[in-house]
């Protein structure tokens, strides 16, 4: 076992992929001479040399689209979108050729591409650099998204979405790179099912629903309403797409009560999908109105006063836990 | 499946409601919370909405037809649910797609509208209408916030809901507390019977008819008539009213009154009429004589140590009886405000059931239209009640001299069972003591 933080997670689930096939390469913007912008990739140049680890131009729509075509060949690319808010224009290959290539192709071509993708705020990035795009790719059917919040999950789903023979958009949290650690076992492969939630504290009164960063925080503010003998449940979905109903349906069936908390922006937001699948499928057991803490509808603030206020803080969790517990 | 509108809780012990005007035909479009028919009680009129927007595609219950609380009074068809509806015309471009399965084929014409499957959540929705009137007790007000959870545990395992405890905020109930209620009941019972009224008096057979001697004019009774008739039937043949008269001067409170009235309508807006200083006399003659602010229940004399004033207020409809409660804690200004107030909303027919209920005793004047002298009947199951009379100049003997004062007969029937002739007489002689000297009153309790 080894306190291991989540950067580090990734950095060792990108050794471990590459030694075990070596048709898994990565690709992407200073990646490979510079270990990467947050050096998640380093050391990799070095052991699986140029013609795995490729530094590419700036052209998101070309790291995007020469994956696709490296995948469909029997490759198992892992692209790096250096920050989320660049996959912009990468969205035609992603949202028109990766996820529908299994599709048009009647199953006879697979695209089993892994875009590792930088995400979320709260680093003073302003907004380019603090995107949340997630919901973008969630309603692209065809696409697997995950968005883990802990290192043992940036480990394990990455190791699964490169396995995986689906594409998959791989988010993860800048924030988290280096705030969380755990202890992780050595030698033992850690592998997280794909599009499966975890229930990560149980309680009783009300549904906390959430990922990346604001996991993070729903878990403090969890913990501060304990202290008012509040009970709250939450749930870490590490996958967005697929949706992990049975998981949500099981805990909102015991609490009545449901909030997603999300980073992203208000309309769209994962939050809507999964407050209308509550209302939708769910409806007699709400106990109370299904509510959604949510980044406001504007872009990403830059001055710091701003970006305090935008991203949901641990306290409004907190405040808002209570009040559906009390209602 | 279209949406039943049933008739909601009337109101304690209101039984039935007469059904007065539709406000759309069959086949109108409406919103939801749109006004669709009024209903009228013995004592107030309120409107019925639709719950759901859509078409009113049928009327059951026609005007002037009796209804019980929770009867279907017509059914509103679903806005999606009009438009696959198949007629004999060619289905428009947009009736095709309305009653298609999302994602169908597109450009299909000779498919034609698909059958929509039977729709579940209406058939939930029916039962929680259901729920909503048939097991839950008349304490509920409209506006307790019920959750579909709580809705549907209450529908699965009949639970009467006005029995639970609420502890959520504003006492709610919650999907726990109705969780517990079940853990306490044991497996679910049956829902006990909503609380009825006393069986109604059977009604008179109507009597064969008699050769006329002339042109005649039958009128049937209204639904409040008949209950008016048949209430004060029912009092005088279980109590034992008598009536006691007395006279009272009026010039002190009418010479204060015209002093101060255009002061008292400029200070506080209202009209400062004689009815508040007879509310504050019969207070004090009622704490004085507890006797007389009772009613009674089989053996027992249930003597009221609370003051609901009742004034009766002659509307179109028949006699309304508003009540002032605490009567005993409102000052001149607050009890001649809502005196105003309760006779204007009376007439307007805009009193709230629970204003009418309530009462201890009460005062009716038919001095407004000339009456003399008469033996008011008590407002069941009170038993008293003051009958005030018109104020007329006539002369009187004072300290030897004849004056011409304003004088009033004021009249108390009350009933003996309980009120005895020499205590009745005293409470009667204590009005028209404090009203003579409203000195005398102002120091009253």
């Amino acid at each position: 076992m080894a306190i291991t933080t989540y950067l580090e997670a990734i950095n060792q689930a990108l050794h471990e992929e590459m030694e075990r096939d070596p048709n898994v390469f990565v690709m992407g913007q200073d990646i490979g001479i510079y270990g990467g912008v947050f050096k998640v990739t380093k050391g990799l140049l070095e052991k699986f040399g140029d013609l795995r680890v490729i530094d590419t131009p700036i052209s998101e729509s070309m790291i995007a689209g020469a994956a696709a075509g490296a995948a469909t060949q029997g490759m198992r690319p892992v692209p790096e979108i250096q920050f989320s808010d660049f996959i912009h224009p990468a969205f035609d290959q992603i949202h028109n050729q990766i996820s529908t290539l299994y599709w048009r192709s009647a199953g006879h071509w697979r695209c089993p591409v892994t875009i590792r993708c930088p995400w979320g705020g709260e680093v003073g990035g302003g907004p380019f650099h603090s995107q949340s795009v997630e919901s973008f790719f969630v309603h692209t059917p065809g696409l697997v998204v995950v968005a883990p919040s802990t290192a043992r999950d940036a480990k394990g789903l990455l190791k699964s979405a490169i396995r995986s023979d689906d594409p998959v958009i791989y988010f993860e949290h800048k924030k988290l790179y280096r705030s969380v650690r755990e202890d992780l076992p050595e030698n033992e492969e850690i592998l997280t099912p794909l599009g499966k939630a975890r229930v990560a504290r149980q309680g009783r009164h009300v549904t906390v629903i959430s990922y990346g960063l604001m996991f993070q925080k729903a878990m403090r503010a969890a913990e501060d309403a304990a202290q008012h003998g509040i009970e709250a449940e939450v749930i870490d979905m590490r996958t967005l797409l697929p949706i992990d109903r049975e998981t949500i349906f099981a805990s909102v069936r015991k609490t009545g009560k449901c909030m997603i908390v999300q980073e992203a922006p208000r309309t769209l937001g994962f939050g809507d999908a999964v407050a209308a699948i509550l209302a939708e499928e769910l409806f007699w057991e709400l106990d109370a109105p299904v509510r959604r803490i949510t980044g406001y509808d504007t872009p990403y603030p830059f001055a710091p006063t701003m970006e305090s206020f935008y991203s949901p803080s641990v306290d409004t969790i907190t405040a808002v836990i209570q009040d559906l517990a009390e209602m | 499946m279209p949406v039943e509108i049933r008739v909601p809780p009337l109101g304690e012990s209101v039984v039935e409601a007469t059904v007065g005007q539709w406000k759309h035909k069959e086949g109108d479009t409406v919103a939801r919370d749109e006004e669709l028919v009024e209903l009228e009680t013995d004592k107030v009129a309120m409107t019925v909405t639709s719950y759901a927007a859509g078409k009113l595609a049928q009327i059951l219950k026609r005007e002037g037809e009796t209804v019980a609380p929770g009867d279907v009074l017509g059914l509103v068809a679903l806005e999606h649910e009009v438009a696959s509806e198949a007629t004999g015309a060619p289905p428009t471009p947009q009736a095709q797609f309305a009653g298609r399965e999302y994602g169908g084929e597109y450009g299909d014409e000779e498919r034609g509208p698909s059958k929509r499957p039977a729709v579940e959540p209406i058939e939930a929705r029916r039962s929680e209408e259901v729920a909503r009137t048939q097991h839950v007790g008349e304490r509920l007000q409209s506006d307790i916030k019920l959750s579909p959870a709580v809705r549907r545990l209450a529908v699965q395992h009949r639970i009467d809901l006005s029995a639970v405890k609420g502890t959520g905020r504003g006492d709610r109930i919650t999907k726990a507390d109705v969780l517990e209620f079940i853990k306490r009941q044991g497996a679910a019972p049956a829902a006990p019977p909503p609380p009825t009224a006393a069986p109604p008096q059977p009604q008179p057979q109507p009597a064969p008819p008699q050769p006329a001697h002339g042109p005649e004019e039958r009128v049937p009774m209204s639904r409040r008539r008949r209950l008016i008739a048949e209430r004060l039937v029912q009092a005088q043949r279980e109590a034992a009213y008598v009536t006691t008269f007395n006279e009272i001067d009026m010039s002190a409170v009418v010479a204060l009154r015209d002093r101060l009235k255009d002061a008292f309508q400029q200070k506080h807006g209202a009209k400062l009429t004689y009815m508040p200083f007879f509310v504050r006399a019969s207070v004090g003659a009622l704490k004085a004589f507890p006797n007389l602010n009772s009613e009674v229940q089989g053996d027992t004399i249930v003597v009221k140590r609370y003051y609901n004033i009742g004034i009766a207020v002659d509307t179109e409809e028949g006699l309304l009886v508003p009540v002032l409660r605490g009567a005993d804690r409102k000052s001149m200004v607050e009890l001649s405000r809502e005196i105003a107030d309760a006779a204007a909303r009376a007439r307007d027919g805009r009193l709230r059931p629970d204003e009418l209920m309530g009462g201890t005793f009460t005062i009716t004047n038919g001095g407004v239209f000339g009456s003399l002298l008469s033996t008011p009947v008590p407002t069941p199951p009170q038993t008293a009640i003051l009958g005030l009379h018109r104020i007329e100049q006539r002369p009187v003997a004072v300290d030897g001299s004849v004056e011409v004062r304003p004088m009033m007969y004021a009249a108390l029937t009350y009933d003996h069972r309980v009120v005895d002739g020499r205590e009745a007489v005293l409470f009667l002689a204590h009005i028209k003591e404090l009203v003579e000297d409203p000195e005398a009153l102002l120091l009253e309790g």
